[in-house]
């Protein structure tokens, strides 16, 4: 095993808040004893380390100390106490923007981010068609960057920041930007990224993400490393505390899923590139008939009508049910499953061997995704709601499965 | 502060770094190494700056030429016409005028090299707060431009000067690229001391309005040097000598080739005619380069021992 990449020791940042700015230059006075900033610990003894290939999401409330740590390991700014060490060419995607002489043109920025990278004038030559490639701005390299939209700025960011092929790519919050086609060609770049064994450090709020891209996380609250470990663990141990901080039930997985693209989920364009659920609904398997209400017990079928890009893509489609005030009850892949969809139309049927759940009106939301999961092409409902009737008497969201046993027992039995 | 024993391996100890005004001192020697490193960096901050200040102005870059053109007029009428470095009624001299002239575009520029860049850092603050931009260089393209407008500006000088055979350039003129480079170094010096300071306290620009205006009242801009002579004790004379801009000024004039200029002075009663030198290019020169060597330690220790702080106070 080689060296960790990126070492981080008893790393503390503390701000100081000053109540005015003379505070600032009277606290250096000899004769005042008391300090007169009040401090904020942004990180507070953090430490960890991450190994060469591996991808750390960040996850936290704002606040935590997500951004200050990226900060602290893009040198921008400097820890207060403990040590940090970075091997590696880092390249860092901070906000939309950042990094970019509002003023200069787009060439300009391109040229600025590379000498601030330290590559010379003739590297850079040479990379600058590659990015300007990948970012797609042919017509607008020349205009200044404070004309772009924000979609085109966090296109020419990203390109800039991927087109260094920095060792250590450390990203904040920057997927789902940029129109759909740029954000297939971004999660495809951040897999190239995994396969050819670079380090990733991503941050995020979508745990969604954190999940299908890290394979560890790190959980940050109020400054301290509250919990690292396997990216799912970390995931849901923070859901969890999220929901029980929000007194709202659980819905860890897909409650943070940004919509896919800049467009109307609900119509799509109608164009041959993007992969799209083309109508939905819910079937009893027994006809084969359109029916949305059923009991407890019966078999339900969803029927999913499909179309591929011309070039068909590999596809990876999710289908939930929630509850009218929004608890996710289930929601299935055809990625975890292992099923692959790959034609250009096609029909995918899920069933639902004896429905599980109680009484209540359920939203089937469907998710199409890029293979992996990640890149979202397409979601919508099913038109209908699935309406669950209880012949029972019982109570709750779902029937479990269960038996009662009696028997006879003097004294106590429960010490 | 930041070591790198592998390449672009960066390991940093709150610990260990030292941030110190004396620590900070050994790295200047590479700070010229710097900017030359990024020289592509500067020549677009550069040309976004000289562009930048004029673009949609109906004149366009013809304001540099205009700017001090104007000053000089007005400067002229009020020094020249009424007040005392003439006989009162005569016509100012055209060897007082071009004295008057390339002091003010050569003072303009210390002034604004050094007012300019007292905000350079908060004035990036996107660049200071988001990525590690290496912000020692904000206040290089800054003085380059008025560099820049002071060429400008000699050029003018020159060839009113050559006209009316007030000025008398010769091989001096070649040291014209030497007095640039004192002044820059200068100018950068001072720039980076305030714009580390400005950091801290955003009063620091005002402050340094006033003083400059100060400054550029008590060196010889308006006046000869001679019209101390039995104004003021020797004592203050000299204190006159160790302000910073003297040698410089003088050391522009002499390059540009002014002449000394005849005089009267009041002894024991009697009139007699002198002759006012602008003092030895070679000594002014020297003194010159020391104080703008050491304006850049002190502001560059400095700033650079103050750097870490900035991405958080911006």
């Amino acid at each position: 095993m080689s060296k960790n990449v990126i070492e981080v020791e008893r790393l503390s940042k503390t701000y100081r808040l000053y109540g005015n700015p003379w505070h600032r230059l009277l606290e250096k006075m000899p004769w005042v004893k008391r300090p007169l900033h009040k401090p904020v610990h942004a990180l507070c003894d953090i430490d960890f380390a991450v190994g060469p290939g591996q991808c750390t999401g960040v996850i936290g409330k704002n606040g935590a100390g997500k951004s200050t740590l990226l900060k602290i390991l893009t040198g921008t700014t400097f820890p207060t106490s403990g040590r940090y060490t970075v091997r590696g060419k880092i390249s860092a995607l901070l906000e939309l923007g950042a990094g970019f002489h509002q003023d200069f043109t787009g060439r300009e920025n391109i040229y600025m981010n590379a000498a601030m990278m330290g590559f010379s004038r003739k590297e850079a030559h040479a990379r600058f068609k590659q990015i300007l490639d990948f970012s797609e701005l042919h017509d607008f390299i020349d205009a200044p960057v404070r004309t772009y939209s924000s979609g085109m700025g966090a296109r020419l960011g990203f390109s800039v920041a991927v087109a260094t092929d920095p060792d250590v790519l450390i990203i904040d919050e920057i997927l789902g930007v940029g129109d759909m086609a740029f954000q297939r060609k971004c999660v495809d770049k951040i897999w190239d990224y995994k396969a050819r064994g670079k380090t990733m450090f991503f941050c995020s709020h979508s745990l969604y993400d954190v999940r299908q891209i890290c394979e560890q996380a790190i959980w940050l609250r109020d400054g301290r490393v509250q919990m690292m470990a396997d990216a799912v663990m970390v995931t849901n141990e923070y859901a969890t505390w999220e929901s029980h901080l929000r007194d709202k039930p659980d819905q860890s997985g897909y409650e943070n899923l940004p919509a896919a693209g800049q467009f109307d989920p609900k119509n799509p364009p109608d164009d041959e590139l993007h992969p799209r659920i083309v109508g939905a609904q819910i079937v009893d398997p027994a006809t084969g008939q359109p029916r949305n209400h059923f009991a407890p017990g019966e078999t339900v079928a969803i029927r999913v009508q499909v179309r591929n890009s011309k070039t068909p893509e590999k596809l990876a489609m999710a289908i939930g049910a929630m509850r009218s005030e929004g608890t996710l009850c289930f929601a299935h892949s055809t990625q975890f499953d292992g099923v692959s969809l790959d034609q250009r139309e096609f029909v995918v049927t899920l069933t639902l061997d004896g429905l599980c759940l109680l009484s209540g009106e359920f939203n089937l939301p469907i998710w199409l995704f890029d293979e992996r999961g990640i890149h979202r092409f397409h979601e919508r409902p099913v038109d209908q709601k699935l309406v669950v009737q209880n012949r029972t008497k019982d109570l709750g969201l779902f029937l479990q499965a269960h038996r009662w046993q009696v028997e006879r027992v003097p004294g106590s039995v429960f010490k | 502060m930041t070591s790198g024993s592998a390449p672009f391996e960066q390991s940093y100890s709150a610990e260990t770094a030292r941030h110190t005004v004396l620590a900070s001192l050994v790295p200047v020697v590479g700070y010229p190494l710097e900017i030359w490193r990024h020289r592509y960096l500067v020549a677009n901050f550069f040309r976004r700056d000289l562009l930048g200040r004029f673009r949609g102005s109906a004149l366009g870059l013809f304001w540099v030429l205009v700017h001090p053109i104007f000053m000089f007029a007005v400067y002229y009428l009020v020094f020249g016409y009424l007040f005392g470095n003439q006989k009162v009624g005569t016509a100012p001299t055209p060897e007082y005028a071009l004295y008057l002239f390339s002091g003010v575009i050569a003072f303009t520029a210390l002034i604004e090299g050094t007012s300019r860049s007292c905000t350079c850092v908060i004035d990036n603050g996107n660049l200071v707060k988001k990525v590690a931009f290496p912000s020692q260089l904000l206040p290089v393209p800054l003085i380059l431009v008025s560099l820049t407008v002071y060429v400008v500006g000699a050029l003018v000088c020159l060839g009113v000067g050559l006209a009316y055979g007030v000025l008398q350039p010769g091989w001096s003129l070649l040291l014209l690229p030497v007095v640039l480079l004192i002044q820059f170094v200068m100018t950068l010096g001072i720039g980076l001391f305030l714009a580390n300071t400005h950091v801290f306290s955003r009063d620091t620009s005002q402050l340094w309005g006033i003083f400059s205006a100060a400054w550029m009242f008590l060196t010889p801009v308006f006046w000869y040097p001679h019209a101390l002579e039995g104004a003021v004790a020797d004592v203050i004379k000299s204190l006159f000598a160790w302000n910073p801009a003297y040698p410089l000024l003088q050391a522009h004039r002499l390059v540009l080739g002014a002449q000394p200029v005849p005089y009267t002075k009041d002894v024991d009663g009697a009139l007699v005619e002198r002759l006012s030198d602008f003092g030895n290019l070679g000594d002014h020169l020297l003194h010159a380069s020391l104080w703008a060597l050491a304006f850049l330690f002190v502001g560059y220790a400095v700033f650079m021992s103050r750097r870490h702080k900035y991405a958080d106070l911006v």
